[in-house]
């Protein structure tokens, strides 16, 4: 009898020990959390690298040019005048949507809440998803030189979105906050690698307006 | 002392039980809304260890079991519910977590979002309550035999 009643209290004092391990470890990881996304913990400004924005301001430029080069034609070997319009649409939509942008622009500090506007902003870049989808529709079996404008066009520009849209994802469910050990690192790479992104999308753009130019004679 | 962490350990309780009706249609909301439907399973667990121990308040108080006179018990049961309101706190108005941010926009798309932090904590509050329960139910187990 007294066995088990010496096993009870072993029992009860197991139990005291885990509901206090757990909840301290509740407690300090809900404080640390709530420490480290605090305003007080600001890592520098992030400037953006006058390399990285220079070649922006230049794409931008060319995408402008091309743009305008692109007004002058009707119609392209592949494209009908009514599809050249709708990509002429398009492209516009992305030239006014890119300069408009300030997603270039210095941040003030790098926390969830900002990264999470920095990649919407990012994300705002690009046209709506609806249009991107339907200009990709359009494109189905449309070759220039052998190459699939489809298949090219989902490759290298609808992606982007699809990065965004999963990035804003993992921010909003509150992902990061469990499995990023060095949040700021982390947020830092995902600013650099999503300006490098948005200029590899300005290119990619551009590299599309070539093609058109080069089907409707002008290049 | 007894009658009062008696009384306060009941009133944390109710509150607890208050904010968690709260928080249940938003949370449902919340996975209904989410690109990537979260695991409830913690949530359903907790739902129920929450009404069993409501239930036990009752039985507690009714056949005046021992655990009604137990201090730590008491104590281990207020810290618990104590973390557990701290948590529903930070999920409903600490800004800075993302989810919370964008439920404040008030933004219909986003109701609810900002309970996914709160399901993040839950299978804590889950092994808490769980060994909170086998402490109540030993410890009963043995003063019945010490009477």
């Amino acid at each position: 009898m007294e066995s088990k009643k010496g096993v009870r209290t072993w029992i009860q004092f197991i139990c005291i020990a885990i509901i206090f391990i757990v909840g301290g470890y509740l407690l300090l990881a809900n404080l640390f959390h709530m420490y480290a996304i605090s305003e007080k913990e600001k890592t520098d400004v992030f400037y953006v690298s006058q390399s990285t924005k220079s070649t922006f301001r230049k794409l931008q430029n060319d995408l402008y040019e091309k743009n305008q080069q692109l007004k002058t034609m009707d119609h392209t070997n592949t494209f009908t005048t009514q599809e050249l319009l709708s990509l002429k649409n398009y492209l516009k939509a992305v030239e006014d949507r890119m300069s408009n942008s300030q997603c270039l622009d210095e941040l003030n500090s790098v926390n969830d809440v900002h990264i999470y506007k920095y990649l919407q902003c990012v994300k705002n870049m690009l046209p709506n998803s609806e249009l991107m989808e339907s200009i990709s529709n359009s494109l189905e079996n449309k070759k220039i030189d052998g190459i699939d404008l489809e298949e090219m066009y989902q490759e290298k520009i609808k992606e982007y979105d699809s990065y965004a849209g999963y990035e804003l994802s993992q921010l909003q469910e509150n992902y990061h906050y469990y499995k990023v050990t060095n949040k700021s690192n982390a947020f830092i790479n995902t600013i650099t690698f999503s300006q490098q992104y948005i200029i590899h999308v300005l290119e990619d753009h551009i590299h599309f307006i070539n093609f058109l130019l080069k089907d409707g004679g002008v290049m | 002392m007894k009658k009062v962490l008696y009384y306060v350990r009941n009133v944390s309780l109710f509150i607890v039980t208050v904010l968690f009706i709260v928080s249940f249609s938003n949370m449902l909301n919340a996975n209904l809304n989410s690109t990537n439907p979260p695991n409830m399973i913690s949530m359903y667990f907790y739902f129920m260890l929450n009404l069993f121990f409501v239930g036990y308040i009752c039985i507690e108080y009714v056949l005046q079991l021992k655990t009604k006179e137990d201090n730590y018990f008491q104590c281990l049961f207020i810290f618990v519910n104590l973390l557990i309101i701290l948590i529903y706190g930070r999920t409903y108005f600490d800004t800075n977590i993302v989810s919370v941010y964008l439920n404040k926009l008030g933004n219909l798309q986003y109701e609810g979002l900002n309970t996914l932090f709160l399901l993040d904590n839950m299978i804590y509050f889950d092994i808490a309550y769980v060994f909170l329960l086998i402490y109540a139910l030993v410890g009963q187990k043995k003063n019945e035999k010490n009477v």
